[in-house]
């Protein structure tokens, strides 16, 4: 029974909640930055590429630690997601045979799990292209006498493809609807519920969520149509 | 058989403080040898559990519920009577005690309600302590309200909600007891025998109701809180499950039942709809703060009330008792509602309700002020009735809602059978003819937080208590008799529900035993009772077995025992030839309809003793004594 | 008002916890509009009773929204679609004349059914043995006025107090979670001066305990708000999430303090 506090906390649904909330949060804001960033491809290639270049070269020591941190964020979400999940459905084994609902929430908290479901795969894809270069090589372009991966090259050909752009636009659905639930449902795991700031935080968190995933489908769509150019 | 009610001597400021001292102790290292069972987790059930398992006690705690938290104590909505005298208007434990006993229509003992004024700050300082969120003042402390029967504001509440709030706060203290191991707790265990060894109470026969087996308990001293009766009358605000069973069986044993023709008849109900009703739901009393009572100046007015000028409605409660107002004790109002019901003045489609109109405390305090005080029953009413009350008067009408009468005991809470103790509304002790509003969760808690934790250790140490086990045939024979009723049940297999019966019962008792009596009446009562018995064991059906859960079986074993109880409400009802309290006889009446008592002739108990099932109990009197509150005729003009 | 109403029923039966369960069907005439919905279950299994058929068994008591025993899920909700009302407040006039009702027992692993429409919900008394009380025993009590409680804040432990353990926070929750029934307790005694020498390791004990007996996680739905008879809110879950991590991860409670009894 004497169990250290903070492994029972680890071990503890609230405590399971909570890490699973605030990695989620870690998450959210890495897509801020990340967002920022893409929207350098707005401004060219040789922008696009030589940020991307000061990130992962001369930055490196900064950014794989970072990385490291992002991928272990990301790891433990989707555990927990999907412990959490199987733990749920076997708290009622036997289900209703009517199904109806009362709650003022929207929709979006009844599709944590399949958006979670897309979204793992969504990265699964994502990473491995445009990190690692896995599925295609990712050409070279010398900017100043320094040789570079060109990035800006390998997602514009990529979106010119239109089931390839179709996905990413959907996986950006899926996003929102996990952002809009998961910014306040987070706050509300840490503790942070008070009538007085509830519809301040509900109206931010539904903000974030059109800012992060507009922004990445208006950049998606851009590329699309720039096809040809 | 004379009644000793034990009553310590000594000044009655004194009695219960001396008393304290000369009750012999048991040795803290020896209470975990008593195994004390307790029935019912009630106010008083709860709190004596946890009570007597804090002392160190082995306590056995059963309740035919699913949890504990359920008791029907919870349904309490107005507040708790302490006279602590915080609003500074005068009160103190002589003027409870004083009003508890005049209130009483002087009908109760004297020591025993002087005793429960005495604790009643003590209940109010425990409960804090436990948290119950009792209303505050914005200066953080205690909020007081008035109640009927008094002139100062001692009432404690939580809401419309205080029953719930204490009753959680005995529950979690039997709960935290549970958690210590100190308290075995059996749910849904229905008492259905008590088991006398040897002249001592030794234990109890219960039925699991999950899985139908029949249980063997003893113990050394057995405690039931099982609360009151009001279900014989079928209508009532009691919860559906609320029965006399535990006392009727421990009756049938040899306990005497006491004043079972006081029942309390709550003046603010919701009116019954129709004949497929199961319950009626009572307003809380405190609505009479700030409602006016009043019905139609004219017979047969139908107009709808806001259309009824003030010059013609009548304010009667305000009209005829002028220094009490809407707030005269709950016997008086019921009569009055009665009254002027029965002279064709009632509103409502059946004519059977009274106004309780806001529309004038609306206008003085606002609607957000009335919301605040009364909102959860504003809204319970609206529910019921689909009427908005903060637009139109309530209506209101009396129903059956405490049962004062209860199983004999002495100042022990004891009864006559040795080691058979009986806390809360299941005893007949503290208030009399009739309960003033407020003061049932003061006895109930009163009862198990700081009388029986005492008493019950005075009994353990004082006398010789052998060791028995469940293989005595005292245990066999009670079970075997649980076991043929329960088979004779099974086996009728007529074609009527048991409910149908119990409606029919309780007609008979409202309609002749109800909130007037008269000796006409009761004779046809005692003629038809036996008739609705006979009918029930020859018609009933019980289907299923008694192996599993059964609620029709259940039912229709409580309603057995109510068929038979009935007729000794009645009898009591019958030879009590004086009106007192919430027991109206019409031949004894004086003015306008205002009771008259009998002190000459019925300044006593009645406690009963059963001879069998339809052969006349027979009556035994303990004498009432009223050295401290002179014996008058109550006037609340 | 006097119109009478029918009803198609469909009723839950299971012989006990191990059988496997089926609806029954049953059609009622002439319902009077202004009978309660218990009522009409009453007159459902009297007719079953006088055909020699066992009735029903479902659970009810003070038939006044208090005591907490109701506990019927009507077409898919907890206590029907009244907004906090239990099912023994729910009246026969908010259904349509003609409608087929389905009637369910709370389902969660937490409240395994014990026959028909009932079901053991004992799990909810262990969590409050496991710490939903203040430890004051008989006797002994402060003077109650000796401690002024700001009135907000005896108003807000009143409105978690209200809680009557009917459990159909559970029955709402798409993953069955307790979390509005512990975290009423929790936040109920939390926000009382007499709650906080316990507050920690009340938190704590309650958590673990809810944990151990199968209720699901929270995933912030709030079914259990809307469906909570006494309009419970989730603010107080929060308030539970919040002591909940304070005490486990900065809490003084000495460690060894947590896992004695009582």
């Amino acid at each position: 029974m004497a169990k250290n506090p903070v492994t029972a906390y680890l071990s503890s649904s609230i405590g399971r909640k909570q890490i699973m909330g605030l990695s989620g949060v870690y998450l959210y804001f890495f897509l801020l930055v990340h967002l920022a960033g893409n929207i350098g491809m707005l401004s060219g290639a040789e922008h696009f590429n030589s940020y991307a270049y000061l990130l992962l070269h001369t930055l490196k020591e900064i950014i794989y630690p970072v990385e490291c941190t992002l991928v272990a964020a990301f790891l433990l979400h989707v555990y927990l997601g999907i412990k959490v999940t199987i733990e749920n459905r076997a708290a009622r084994p036997e289900r209703y045979a009517v199904n109806a609902s009362k709650a003022k929430q929207g929709p979006y908290a009844k599709y944590m799990f399949v958006s979670g479901m897309w979204l793992l795969i969504f990265v699964l894809v994502h990473v491995p292209h445009f990190r690692m270069g896995l599925y295609s090589e990712i050409g070279t372009v010398t900017y100043d006498g320094v040789e570079m991966r060109d990035l800006y090259g390998a997602a514009m050909h990529f979106f010119a493809k239109g089931w390839f752009t179709a996905f990413y636009v959907i996986s950006f659905l899926f996003l929102f609807n996990h952002l809009a639930h998961g910014v306040g449902s987070s706050l509300q795991s840490v503790g942070l519920n008070h009538p007085r700031y509830n519809a301040a935080i509900q109206f931010i968190s539904k903000a974030y969520a059109v800012v992060i995933t507009g922004g990445f489908t208006a950049i998606a769509i851009w590329a699309y149509f720039q096809r040809g150019v | 058989m004379i009644l000793d009610s034990k009553i310590p001597p000594g000044s009655i400021e004194n009695k219960w403080t001396d008393y304290k001292f000369q009750m012999k102790l048991v040795n803290p290292a020896n209470k975990r040898k008593h195994k004390i069972i307790v029935v019912g987790t009630g106010l008083a059930g709860a709190s004596a559990a946890a009570s007597l398992a804090e002392l160190g006690y082995n306590v056995h705690s059963f309740t035919f519920h699913d949890s504990p938290r359920r008791a029907h104590s919870i349904a309490a909505q107005g507040g708790i009577n302490a006279a602590k005298n915080y609003p500074n208007d005068g009160d103190s434990v002589h003027r409870l005690f004083y009003d508890t006993v005049k209130g009483g229509d002087f009908r109760a003992r004297e020591a025993n309600v002087h005793r429960l004024a005495e604790i009643s700050t003590q209940i109010i300082d425990h409960c804090v302590a436990q948290g119950v969120p009792f209303a505050r003042e914005y200066g953080g402390l205690l909020d007081n309200r008035s109640f009927g029967g008094a002139q100062v504001s001692r009432t404690f509440y939580a809401r419309g909600q205080t029953g719930q709030q204490l009753l959680l706060g005995a529950y979690q203290s039997l709960m935290r007891q549970v958690g210590l191991g100190a308290v075995k707790l059996h749910t849904r265990r229905e008492m259905l025998d008590v088991v006398v060894v040897d002249g001592q109470t030794r234990g109890i026969i219960v039925r699991n109701l999950v899985t139908g087996e029949l249980e063997r308990h003893e113990a050394d001293a057995v405690v039931l809180a099982t609360g009151g009766y009001g279900r014989v009358f079928y209508l009532s605000t009691n919860a559906v499950g609320c029965n006399v069973t535990a006392t009727w069986r421990a009756h049938k044993r040899g306990a005497l039942f006491a004043n079972p023709c006081f029942t309390q008849i709550h003046p603010t109900c919701i009116p019954v709809t129709g004949d497929h009703q199961s319950k009626l739901t009572l307003m809380s009393e405190s609505l009479r703060n700030d409602g006016r009572v009043w019905v139609p100046k004219t017979a047969g007015d139908k107009r709808s009330p806001e259309k009824i000028p003030e010059s013609e409605r009548f304010y009667f409660l305000e009209e005829k008792y002028p220094s009490f107002g809407n707030l005269v004790p709950r016997d008086v109002a019921s009569r009055n509602a009665k009254q002027v019901c029965d002279q064709g003045l009632g509103v409502g489609e059946t004519g059977l309700a009274v106004y309780l109109d806001f529309s004038d405390a609306i206008k003085r305090l606002g609607k957000d002020k009335i919301a605040e005080k009364y909102g959860n029953l504003f809204q319970m009413y609206d529910k019921i009735t689909d009427e908005n009350p903060y637009q139109v008067p309530m209506r209101i009408y009396p129903a059956v809602h405490y049962t004062m009468g209860g199983l004999w005991v002495d100042y022990n809470l004891m009864s006559n059978l040795p080691g058979l103790h009986v806390l809360g509304e299941a005893n007949f002790s503290d208030h009399g003819a009739n309960r003033l509003g407020a003061s049932a969760l003061m006895q109930g808690l009163a009862d198990g937080y700081f009388i029986i934790p005492h008493t019950i250790g005075h009994y353990l140490a004082s006398n010789k208590i052998p060791k028995v086990t469940t293989d005595h045939p005292a245990f066999v024979d009670a079970e075997n008799s649980v076991k043929a009723r329960q088979d004779k049940l099974l086996a009728v297999k007529g074609n009527k529900p048991a409910m149908e019966f119990h409606r029919q019962l309780g007609k008979v008792m409202w309609d002749y035993c109800g909130m007037a009596r008269n000796e006409a009446g009761l004779k046809i009562a005692l003629d038809e009772i036996p008739k609705i018995r006979e009918a029930f064991w020859k018609e009933v059906s019980v289907t299923g077995s008694g192996q599993d859960l059964n609620m029709a079986l259940e039912e229709a074993g409580r309603i057995a025992d109510f068929l038979e109880f009935g007729e000794l409400l009645v009898l009591d009802a019958y030879t009590r030839r004086e009106s007192c309290g919430g027991h109206f006889r019409e031949e004894s009446q004086v003015g306008e309809g205002e009771a008259l008592r009998d002190d000459n002739n019925f300044c006593h108990v009645a406690a009963w003793e059963f001879k069998g099932v339809g052969q006349k109990s027979e009556l035994h009197k303990e004498p009432l004594a009223f050295d401290n509150v002179h014996l008058t005729q109550r006037s609340y003009k | 008002m006097n119109q009478k109403l029918s009803f198609l029923l469909r009723l839950w039966r299971q012989k006990d916890g191990n059988s496997q369960g089926k609806f029954q069907e049953i059609r009622m005439k002439d319902i009077p509009p202004d009978m309660s919905f218990l009522e009409m279950l009453d007159e459902a299994n009297n007719d079953l009773i006088r055909k020699g058929e066992e009735p029903v068994a479902f659970e009810s008591d003070c038939r006044e929204g208090i005591c907490g025993t109701c506990s019927l899920v009507v077409n898919g909700l907890p206590h029907g679609s009244d907004p906090g009302t239990t099912v023994c407040q729910l009246f026969m006039r908010r259904f349509n004349d003609g409608a087929t009702i389905t009637v369910e027992p709370w389902r969660a692993k937490a409240f395994p059914v014990i026959k028909d429409l009932v079901t053991d919900r004992s799990a909810f008394d262990q969590i409050i043995s496991a710490g939903g009380f203040v430890s004051v025993n008989t006797g002994g009590a402060p003077d109650a006025n000796a401690t002024a409680i700001r009135k907000c804040d005896a108003d807000t432990a009143m409105d978690a107090a209200a809680c009557i353990g009917c459990g159909a926070c559970v029955a709402a929750c798409p993953n069955a979670s307790a979390m509005l029934f512990v975290s009423a307790k929790v936040s109920h005694l939390g926000h009382l001066p007499q709650g906080q020498p316990e507050r920690e390791r009340r938190v704590v004990r309650m958590v673990q305990k809810m944990d151990e007996l199968g209720f699901g996680n929270c995933s912030n739905r709030y079914e259990c708000e809307a469906a909570c008879p006494k309009e419970i809110s989730v603010e107080h879950i929060a308030r539970m999430n919040r002591d909940y991590g304070f005490a486990s991860l900065l809490g003084t409670e000495r460690e060894r303090g947590n896992s004695g009894a009582g």
